[in-house]
């Protein structure tokens, strides 16, 4: 599956955006508010975000170590070649419209914590994880991303750099939608 | 630069000058940077000082499709969305080494505030933007690959043969091989 990196990226600055104009101005509060005692708040969606981060930005880190600097300077190759696998399972993840396709549960190592939530860490450690993010889809541009090569969260299954990032940012979409759908709740419910 | 570039309409004013001379400031991007990304938005104005950026976006086949450069004095950067404040869907990118002026959003607003006078450049300037957009417009929809292959080619600028032949491919909307052997055949 060919991977369009500029186009991702352009998604991606997209969320960024939706950040600053519609997460950043939610109090505290409202951001730790549940919709109902089983589903996750804005904020444990976020750090749910950040756990994600915290598995993949490592690995990313020392394998492109591994790679001569030099070789992300260059020509680009604005479209990438990832796997079917990892083109499937970013495309299963990925919001049709406004919409979550196929909900599912996540690896417990993925879940965030139950206890009291530091709203304001946790977001400034998203926006953070939004940059580097945004640095590794610009990395994926060069043609040798190709030969970074990472362990995904299901131990047999790895990805190269751009499949890593497609992957990545799809899952996000996803939650950005989830975000969108608990913000109505909960507005709705302090209307109630 | 900023005189020969603001007194094209309208005589700047010294003051006008000094104002501009304090808010523009200097850029530098390396081949590939973005000046600006889709999903972003645009928040300065810019006179290319030397070097060649491309604008371009990318549709939904996932193809880059460029509909302009700037270069040497130009005047460069995404208005719809400056204008706006609103994230563009287009990007910004040099294809060299480009050294640019640059002035943001608010200074450059502030600009024609405080120089009334200086708005004929404005209406002028975009009003030169739209009649070469309409031209290319009308070029991409009637004239032959040809056609347009050699119009352009008759306009083209010093900066731009200097480019990788499919980015002019592109912006003229043909295959980088259609092009390649157009410019064969004229040589």
């Amino acid at each position: 599956m060919i991977v369009n990196i500029s186009k991702v990226l352009q998604e991606s600055n997209l969320i960024d955006e939706f950040i600053k104009n519609e997460v950043d101005s939610i109090s505290p509060e409202r951001l730790a508010t549940k919709p109902n005692p089983e589903t996750w708040s804005i904020i444990e969606v976020i750090q749910h975000l950040n756990l994600v981060s915290d598995l993949y930005y490592p690995r990313f880190e020392s394998a492109i170590k591994k790679l001569n600097t030099q070789a992300f300077e260059g020509e680009i190759a604005d479209n990438q070649k990832v796997s079917w696998i990892a083109g499937q399972l970013a495309n299963m993840m990925k919001p049709k419209g406004n919409k979550r396709k196929l909900k599912m549960d996540t690896f417990d190592f993925f879940k965030p914590e139950r206890a009291q939530l530091d709203v304001e860490k946790i977001l400034n450690t998203y926006k953070d994880n939004r940059a580097k993010l945004n640095h590794y889809i610009k990395m994926s541009r060069k043609p040798i991303a190709r030969r970074v090569v990472v362990t995904s969260a299901i131990k047999l299954l790895k990805f190269t750099l751009p499949g890593a990032i497609y992957w990545l940012l799809s899952h996000e979409q996803r939650h950005i939608i989830q975000i969108q759908e608990i913000q109505f709740f909960v507005q709705k419910k302090e209307v109630v | 630069m900023l005189k020969s570039v603001f007194n094209t309409y309208e005589t700047l004013s010294e003051e006008a000058l000094d104002f501009l001379v304090s808010k523009f400031e200097v850029k530098d991007y390396k081949p590939h940077d973005f000046t600006l990304e889709a999903g972003r938005v645009e928040k300065h104005f810019y006179i290319v000082i030397s070097g060649v950026a491309m604008i371009y976006l990318i549709n939904r086949n996932g193809e880059r499709v460029v509909l302009g450069f700037s270069f040497d004095n130009n005047v460069s950067g995404v208005y719809d969305s400056f204008l706006k404040g609103t994230p563009s869907v287009l990007f910004l990118e040099a294809i060299s080494s480009i050294k640019v002026l640059a002035i943001s959003r608010d200074f450059y607003l502030d600009f024609f505030k405080k120089f009334p006078e200086m708005m004929k450049w404005r209406a002028l300037f975009f009003e030169g933007i739209l009649l070469g957009r309409l031209s290319r417009e009308s070029e991409l929809l009637t004239l032959s690959a040809e056609e347009r292959f050699l119009s352009f080619m008759e306009r083209c600028p010093e900066p731009l043969l200097q480019i990788p032949q499919k980015y002019l491919a592109s912006y003229l909307n043909m295959k980088p091989e259609t092009f390649s052997r157009m410019r064969s055949k004229k040589r």
